[in-house]
């Protein structure tokens, strides 16, 4: 997105009121009010400029903040009706844009030249800001949004030309609709609304004069650093504000309230390492992080607790693993043995003890990645090379097994059960290379 | 233009219906009957019979008859679901290859897709005998929680049948759909669905025109089998206690006494009391023995009281799902047969404190919907909309075991969301994503719907690695799951809705195999 090419394009275009726009409760300076007078949907921005009765600057800066507000919209892609006559054939004949948007239409198809029209133009300001692209002012009701949210739908659901021949345009309203979506569960969203609003306001009148702040740009690559830093999933919120991060830059005031906040529960979250509770120290500090998701020390913070909260669950889980497994529970002993790798994949003697449960169901192949990891992380130890000789021995790999058993033999000379697999081996070369009981 | 079918599957009962002359019409069947038992048996001498006829001989042939099944389908052969049932049905469950439960009647093995493929097949003859031509199109309607697995089979069930099943959807959203037909202004409605063998209650919103499901929740395992099963254990017990016999390993004796318990319970919506008689139950070394057990209303209410208050309890957690209190409800709406008995409509009555709507018909509404649904796909009407949502939240498992979603539950399809993950070891090359379905935070509790490895990632110190993972819902809710490696573009994907627990193969076996088993039709 370049903001200026947005602009050069944006001057060509026709601002529009936006429906809603007198419920925003505007406090407007004469000139502003003259200038808004003005706006009729049929005169460009060029010439609301020279007409508008400010200096062509502060008009600019106008209409750009309306445009942010939602109060306005360009172009003839706003949901507002389509304006009687002149604004179409304006559009068709003077924007570069319109002439590739006439020649997709296509009359062969099974949609209404006049929706193809809709779905084209729709699409073209498909990035714009979401109150823009649902067409609704900035604190406007919540039931006025889903209005429009349902009018939207009804117009640009793929249920509506279900099973019919529409060529590309399928693909067009699939990605409509999808936006639109995105823009209605944003808006609905108190948080999430209340950020875009305020951000919204927060571009006032001297950050608007300039517009090529790199706000999107800069904002990207810090925005994501925490969703990768973060192995915890973040909530819902939090990846709408993520997303609200790359297209909108918070205020400082904002920022500065934000860190305070994360303060607050980094402060609850020492005081829960000391006490030694574990889950509450790691909620909060995951709850400072999300306020400010720049400061490390949180995050040495939070993965301490976690630490401690894996620890303590992974003792859980062996303990009933081998509960379980001793009950003759061997589908549920594996299963917990398997949660406990998720905490700790690295452990050998948990590996281990997968791989010797399911060599005990009979699933071989399991086993053998756990008996390999178990061989992998402590090369040293015979039992482990002795688990990975049985299941390699079911498996049929007699070669394989042979070399596992003699590695164990060698590590453990005391090794009876290795010592007497070997002499089975050497001793029937035929017979057991299925599985032996 | 051609005809869509709309379909309501139901777990004890199924139901047909069509759009004609833009009216709704619910088809009878060749009895007469608007709705028919979602049954299927083979009988002694090697006949398939399905429907009315499958449960009129159900009685002498409890062992070949097929109940209830649609509990089962796309469910694993170890889950408590299917586990409750071998303990119920007197019918044989066993383990099929895929760890699926199938059903073994005399002597033949069927998977739970072919016993509903049977009972849509017999829909799709009834709505040809009313119509005089083939109908291929069909809606099917399933319970809001079921998962894509469970939507899959369905689906499978529907091919096997010859159907085109144009899409499945919610049956609280299909009761609302028939009720919302024509209505403009803006409400929120309650459905309360409590059928034989599930139990749903849906919030939805209708307004412009447009069906929203704002939140759903429910019980696969709670319905009126249970009111059944709950005088079936009540009236064995008096029995036991009186003549000193157990019937509880006597098929034919409990099938006997499970009718009589149904009829009872429908009779007690109406009646204070009434009997239930069933002679020649059994015999012993004096003869033999006569069950005769008077029933009242107060009775029946202290033994399933606490199922009522169960089905309350999804209420209110729905209720809490949509941030909404009694008082934000416009009209509740009651669906299912079960929720004719008073004890039911009094407790949903107490808790919305407002009339229960009664201008559809518990047991067609669904159907009815679906068929809305369906002549609004081929028809393109322009005044109404479904807006389907996901039922259950959508994600993948983490290194730590925890459950990430990407997709939330209730969100409208089509749908696209995209997070980035990133590798827990050093010099990783490959990551497993394993695609989970469910609203638990531990991975290990969500059902299964699919992985894949991306592989090819370049070495580099673990967190560094930027691994986008992407869930992407078409508008036939066609899952698709895809990672990408930012820093080669290296991308995996895999599509996790088009797999039920059957083959396209097996699939495609099991159709000509049915064709062979068919009937001739006409009575």
């Amino acid at each position: 997105m370049q903001p200026a090419g947005a602009r050069r394009e944006r001057e060509d275009r026709v601002p529009r009121l936006a429906p809603g726009w007198e419920r925003c409760g505007l406090t407007l300076s004469p000139a502003e009010g003259f200038l808004l007078s003005r706006i009729d949907g049929a005169t460009p921005w060029t010439l609301l400029r020279e007409i508008g009765g400010l200096a062509p600057a502060e008009a600019d800066r106008c209409l750009e903040r309306w445009l942010a507000e939602g109060l306005v919209n360009v172009g003839s892609g706003g949901p507002a009706a389509a304006p009687a006559s002149p604004a179409p054939p304006a559009s068709v004949t003077s924007g570069p844009a319109g002439n590739s948007l006439e020649s997709q239409l296509d009359p062969s198809l099974a949609i209404a030249i006049e929706a193809q029209r809709r779905v084209l133009e729709f699409e073209a300001g498909l990035e714009r800001p979401y109150h823009e692209l649902l067409g609704v002012a900035a604190g406007v009701d919540a039931k006025a949004v889903k209005r429009v949210y349902f009018q939207l739908s009804k117009e640009f659901h793929p249920d509506r030309y279900y099973g019919r021949e529409i060529g590309l345009y399928a693909e067009k309203l699939d990605r409509i609709f999808r936006k639109i979506v995105e823009a209605y569960e944003l808006l609905m969203d108190p948080t999430t609304r209340a950020e875009l609003e305020r951000s919204m306001g927060g571009r006032g009148p001297e950050q608007a004069a300039v517009p090529e702040p790199p706000a999107a740009t800069q904002a990207t690559p810090e925005a994501q650093k925490p969703a990768k830093a973060a192995a915890p999933p973040p909530s819902a919120g939090r990846r709408a504000l993520e997303r609200l991060h790359r297209q909108f830059r918070l205020p400082d005031s904002i920022l500065a309230e934000r860190r305070g906040r994360a303060r607050e529960f980094y402060a609850a979250a020492l005081v829960a390492l000391h006490k030694q509770r574990w889950l509450d120290a790691a909620s909060s500090a995951r709850l400072a992080i999300a306020f400010d998701p720049w400061n490390d020390d949180y995050k040495k913070r939070f993965a301490e607790a976690q630490m401690k909260v894996n620890e303590i669950r992974v003792k859980d889980l062996l303990e009933r693993a081998e509960v379980a497994a001793h009950g003759h529970s061997l589908p549920e002993a594996l299963r917990l043995f398997e949660e406990a790798l998720h905490y700790r994949p690295h452990d050998p003697l948990v590996n281990a003890r997968a791989a010797e449960i399911s060599l005990e169901t009979s699933d071989y192949a399991r086993a053998r990645e756990y008996a390999e990891r178990a061989c992998e992380l402590r090369p040293e130890i015979g039992a482990y090379q002795r688990t990975l000789g049985l299941v390699l021995a079911r498996e049929g790999l007699r070669d394989k097994a042979r070399v596992a058993f003699e590695r164990a033999l060698e590590l453990n000379p005391k090794d009876v059960k290795a010592a007497d697999e070997l002499k089975k081996l050497r001793r029937n070369p035929r017979r057991n290379s299925g599985g032996k009981r | 233009m051609s005809r869509v079918i709309g379909i309501d599957l139901g777990t004890t009962n199924s139901c047909v219906a069509l759009i004609d002359g833009g009216k709704p019409v619910v088809i009878p069947n060749a009895g007469g009957y608007k709705t028919s038992p979602s049954l299927f048996a083979i009988s002694q001498d090697g006949k398939r019979l399905v429907g009315h006829l499958a449960k009129r001989q159900a009685i002498t042939n409890a062992r070949n008859t097929v109940y209830a099944s649609k509990r089962l389908i796309g469910r694993r052969f170890d889950s408590r679901e299917v586990q409750t049932a071998i303990k119920l049905c007197p019918y044989e469950i066993v383990r099929g290859p895929n760890d699926d439960p199938r059903i073994v009647i005399a002597g033949k093995t069927f998977t739970t897709s072919e016993i509903a493929a049977i009972v849509l097949r017999e829909m799709k003859h009834v709505a040809e005998e009313y119509l005089g031509e083939p109908v291929t199109d069909a809606v099917v309607t399933v319970p809001a929680h079921f998962n894509d697995t469970q939507r899959q089979c369905t689906k499978d069930a529907g091919k096997i049948a010859g159907l085109n099943v144009l899409r499945i959807i919610n049956e609280p959203t299909a009761a609302a759909l028939a009720y919302g037909l024509g209505k403009t202004a803006e409400q929120k409605i309650a459905v309360y669905d409590l059928g034989g063998g599930t139990f749903d209650i849906s919030i939805v919103e209708l307004g412009e025109g447009v069906v929203e499901v704002l939140a759903t929740s429910g019980d696969t395992f709670l319905g009126g089998e249970d009111f059944d099963r709950r005088i079936v254990d009540h009236v064995l017990a008096q029995f036991q206690e009186r003549e000193g016999t157990d019937l509880r390993q006597d098929s034919m004796a409990l099938q006997r006494l499970k009718d009589a318990a149904e009829k009872a319970k429908c009779d007690l919506s109406t009646l204070n009391s009434t009997e239930i008689n069933l002679p020649f139950i059994a015999n012993d070394a004096n003869g033999p023995r006569h069950l005769n057990v008077t029933l009242d209303r107060g009775t029946l209410e202290g033994l399933v009281g606490d199922v009522v208050a169960q089905t309350m309890k999804c209420v209110e957690q729905c209720m809490s799902d949509a941030g909404l209190g009694p008082k934000d409800i416009d009209h509740v709406v009651l669906v299912g047969g079960q929720t004719r008995t008073p004890m039911v409509q009094a407790a949903v009555q107490e808790f919305f404190g407002k009339r229960l709507h009664r201008g559809v018909n518990p047991d067609e509404v669904v159907a009815v919907g679906a068929a809305i649904q369906g002549n609004l796909l081929v028809s393109g009407e322009r005044d109404l909309l479904l807006l389907d949502v996901t039922p259950l939240s959508l994600g993948i498992a983490t290194f730590d075991g925890h459950f990430a979603t990407l997709i939330e539950r209730n969100t409208t399809a089509p749908v696209q969301k995209a997070h980035i993950f990133t590798t827990t070891r050093d010099n990783q090359t490959a990551v497993k994503i394993r695609v989970l379905q469910g609203e638990s935070d531990k991975a290990a509790e969500n059902h299964l719907l699919g992985e894949f490895v991306l592989s090819n990632v370049p070495p580099a110190p673990k967190g560094q690695p930027e691994i986008e993972v992407s869930f992407d819902i078409d508008a036939n809710g066609i899952v698709n799951v895809s990672a990408r490696d930012s820093a080669t573009d290296a991308e995996q994907s895999i599509t996790v809705s088009a797999t039920g627990t059957l083959s396209d193969e097996e699939i495609e076996h099991i159709m000509q195999d049915h064709e062979q088993h068919e009937l001739p039709r006409k009575k």
